[in-house]
């Protein structure tokens, strides 16, 4: 409780700060000329009354998180920095040494409770006709399509992972070349439930090179990583991938083709072990992309070809909110499960088509694909296949209204059913519609809905009209439904109200959910939220993980000032 | 380490207390000329006002080819907008900025918008695009090392707005329908200032 002063001085400088300035700050550095410093700062305070889980020692949790940013420019030159800063109050405890911390917050950081989460200097300048980028300390980074590396924050999940090392970037019309070596440093609060987690701290050295002309361009890479936490096991763990891609942008005007290989060696070195302490496991990638674009209609199709192929921390806790250092594309919808990424073949086809004389736009997008887990082959009989189409359109009336309407269809079976005939794994239907209005000059409505109905396999209930399963599990049909509606008066302040209702067991105990959130922007750049309410969760997937989000009820406050 | 975050706090209202000199005010000299269609509020006029000086960057547009923003610094009005195929009122943003686009770009008016989709959709960018005919640059930050530099917290939509001097007057989270109307006018008051 003696943190509470250091709290309200974090709170005052996010309010009063902006107050006298909400612009980036002009600033003359002296011999490197103008430039300026900007700072952004993230203050979120929240109550977390419950997360309906069986467990009440994780409820009347308050959190109070900070996030400080500050860029210096000059020239070419940058500098920055970001600390975090948090502090954690339990309801429920009566004894501090014997909360949850050790679940919940590092002790070491409950006592110091601050964070240099980031640090970075570069320089950026012209070379010939190119550019050349000097970083160190902590930058983003992703090789091809994500398949070799893909270090970089993934906002969908609220994920921020870098590397703490050394970049050097040169780019000029026909070459591009980049070399990294660092640790990796995740965001430490995980932005879910605000837990601690630990840095995985593992090695990683990659370089790539493109090479172009003409409109084709060609691509090498090679990464490898070293496992800092398997030696925590007595292992000595690494992976090694190398690659090559080609992509043509522009066939005739008409055509797009991309392709990407890799071959990745996991290796382990168990030195406990009797008999074959080494032990190496090989992957493979392929990915093709085909863009048309013929006027208003545009085609995509895409395929994949996995195995094996994933690269990701040791710790099991961290692969849970979707931590990975590869991210080969899946081909699937952002927002929907996706099994596995290391074990899939696949293909999908995409059609858009645009009116233009109407407003009207049409797409529809079907996706056909084997996967397994367990390492399993997802040809084999161990394999399952995915089916998922979905169709949509968008129409605007003038410039005041457009309505999107979309919706699709699912299923998942098992290649070889134990039981014949019960080879259904999965299935769901979804809608999605998105309207908005234009009120006037001053303001705006929007309303957003989503739905799906889903059987799923349960160990806890079963409902016959699933009319699953593989013998393996009952199922267990649910549905999920959330409307939002907000009102925008001058672009500033923005009212929501929603309205959620699940019936998925066993995870949410309310169906019926409701929440208020008001978004001030009280200066340019900064941001007064407000929000109150239950929310009924569920799954957030983007890149090929996915994050369950579990059920709760909360209060929370974020100021996000810019100055 | 309470030093530490003392002196840090120290260091911010100190660079607090410089914000009055950076912030400037409208300047009595400016005249908007093209400004007479454009709806009059507070706010809206951008003229005169002073800001950070634009890092220059370049990127890769649908296409591969590379695309420098300093070409248009220090010369253009410039109006660059963050965005990616999953986020619906990124979408908004663009399909509402197209036709200002169209409208003022031979006034000297530059709209990038800068997709920051990741590996997963980067695919689907120029489909998109593509079908809607934009006439403005699309560029990729895969990486989201553009992003980052103008934007930590990394929220979409966002924009940045730079007067015809180079510097970032105005950046703004969050796109609602209707924006458009006052970006057109802060646009125009901006273009003004210039010519």
């Amino acid at each position: 409780m003696n943190r509470f002063p250091r709290i309200w001085m974090w709170l005052v400088l996010a309010l009063m700060v902006p107050a006298s300035s909400a612009e980036a700050i002009e600033l003359n550095w002296g011999a490197l000329g103008d430039g300026g410093l900007a700072i952004t700062d993230s203050l979120q305070i929240r109550y977390l009354e419950t997360n309906f889980n069986s467990s009440d020692d994780d409820d009347g949790v308050l959190t109070v998180l900070n996030k400080l940013n500050l860029v210096g420019t000059a020239g070419g030159f940058s500098l920055g920095f970001r600390v975090d800063s948090a502090h954690y109050f339990f309801e429920q405890c009566v004894d501090e040494s014997a909360c949850l911390f050790q679940d919940y917050v590092n002790p070491e950081f409950n006592s110091e409770h601050l964070l240099p989460e980031k640090l970075h200097f570069g320089w950026e300048g012209s070379l010939g006709t190119g550019s050349l980028a000097v970083k160190a300390g902590d930058f983003y980074t992703s090789f091809g399509r994500g398949m070799t590396l893909n270090i970089r924050k993934v906002d969908e999940l609220g994920l921020d992972t870098s590397l703490q090392g050394g970049r050097v970037h040169l780019q000029n019309d026909h070459l591009t070349f980049e070399a990294v070596a660092g640790r990796t440093n995740i965001q430490n609060v995980a932005p879910i439930d605000n837990r601690y987690l630990e840095d995985p701290d593992d090695v990683i050295v990659g370089i790539e090179t493109l090479v172009g002309g003409d409109g084709i361009e060609l691509g090498v890479r090679g990464v490898h990583v070293e496992y800092a936490d398997a030696t925590v096991l007595g292992h000595e763990e690494s992976a090694t991938i190398a690659g090559g891609s080609l992509n043509i942008p522009d066939i005739a005007g008409m055509f797009a083709v991309y392709v990407e290989g890799a071959l990745s060696a996991s290796h382990d070195y168990d030195p406990q072990a009797d008999s074959a302490p080494f032990s190496n496991v090989p992957g493979k990638a392929f990915y093709g992309a085909l863009n048309g674009f013929f006027g208003a209609f545009n085609l995509l199709l895409e395929g994949k070809h996995y195995r094996q192929f994933q690269i990701s921390p040791r710790d099991n806790t961290l692969r849970t909110v979707g931590i990975v250092y590869n991210a080969p594309p899946t081909l699937e919808r952002y927002d929907q499960l996706v099994s596995s990424t290391s074990d899939t073949s696949g293909a999908r086809l995409r059609l858009d088509y645009y009116v233009r004389a109407s407003g009207t736009r049409v797409y529809a997008n079907g996706l056909y694909q084997a996967f397994a887990t367990g390492g399993n082959d997802p040809l084999g009989d161990k394999g399952k296949r995915a089916a998922h189409v979905y169709l949509g359109f968008r129409q605007t009336f003038g410039r005041d209204v457009s309505v999107e309407l979309s919706g699709g269809w699912r299923d998942e079976r098992v290649s070889e059913p134990l039981q014949p005939g019960k080879s259904l794994l999965r299935h769901l239907w979804h809608l999605e519609t998105d309207v908005n209005v234009k009120l006037g000059n001053e303001q705006a409505l929007n309303v957003k809905a989503e739905h799906r109905t889903e059987c799923k396999p349960s160990l806890s209930s079963k409902d016959e009209d699933c009319g699953l399963l593989d013998s393996e599990a009952s199922g267990h049909r649910f549905h999920r439904s959330l409307i939002t509606a907000t009102y925008a008066v001058q672009s500033v302040l923005r009212t929501s109200v929603l309205y959620g209702y699940t019936n998925e067991q066993p995870r949410a105990v309310p169906t019926d959910h409701f929440g208020v959130q008001f978004d001030w922007d009280f200066m340019a750049g900064s941001t007064l939220r407000a929000f109150g309410g239950s929310l009924p969760g569920g799954f957030i997937c983007a890149g090929g993980t996915c994050v369950d989000v579990p059920p709760s009820s909360s209060y929370r406050l974020e100021i996000v000032s810019r100055f | 380490m309470q030093s530490m975050t003392n002196r840090l706090l120290l260091a911010v209202l100190l660079c607090a207390g410089c914000a009055p000199a950076a912030t400037g005010g409208a300047s009595e000299d400016s005249v908007v000329k093209t400004a007479a269609a454009a709806p009059s509020g507070p706010g809206l006029d951008l003229s005169g006002k002073r800001g950070t000086p634009l890092q220059s960057f370049q990127l890769k547009d649908v296409r591969g080819v590379p695309y420098r923003v300093s070409k248009h610094l220090g010369k253009d009005v410039i109006m660059i907008s963050f965005w990616a195929t999953w986020c619906g009122p990124c979408k908004q943003e663009l399909a509402a900025m197209s036709p200002v686009y169209d409208e003022l770009a031979g006034q000297g008016f530059a709209y990038l918008a800068i997709s920051t989709d990741g590996p997963e959709t980067l695919s689907e960018v120029r489909s998109y695009v593509g079908s809607y005919g934009y006439a403005f640059p699309v560029l990729l930050d895969s990486k989201s090392t553009v992003l980052d530099k103008f934007h930590p917290t990394g929220t979409l939509p966002f924009y940045l707005l730079v007067n015809r001097n180079g510097e970032i007057v105005e950046q703004h989270q969050g796109f609602s329908t209707g924006d458009e109307t006052k970006l057109r006018a802060k646009v125009l008051s901006l273009l003004g200032e210039g010519s």
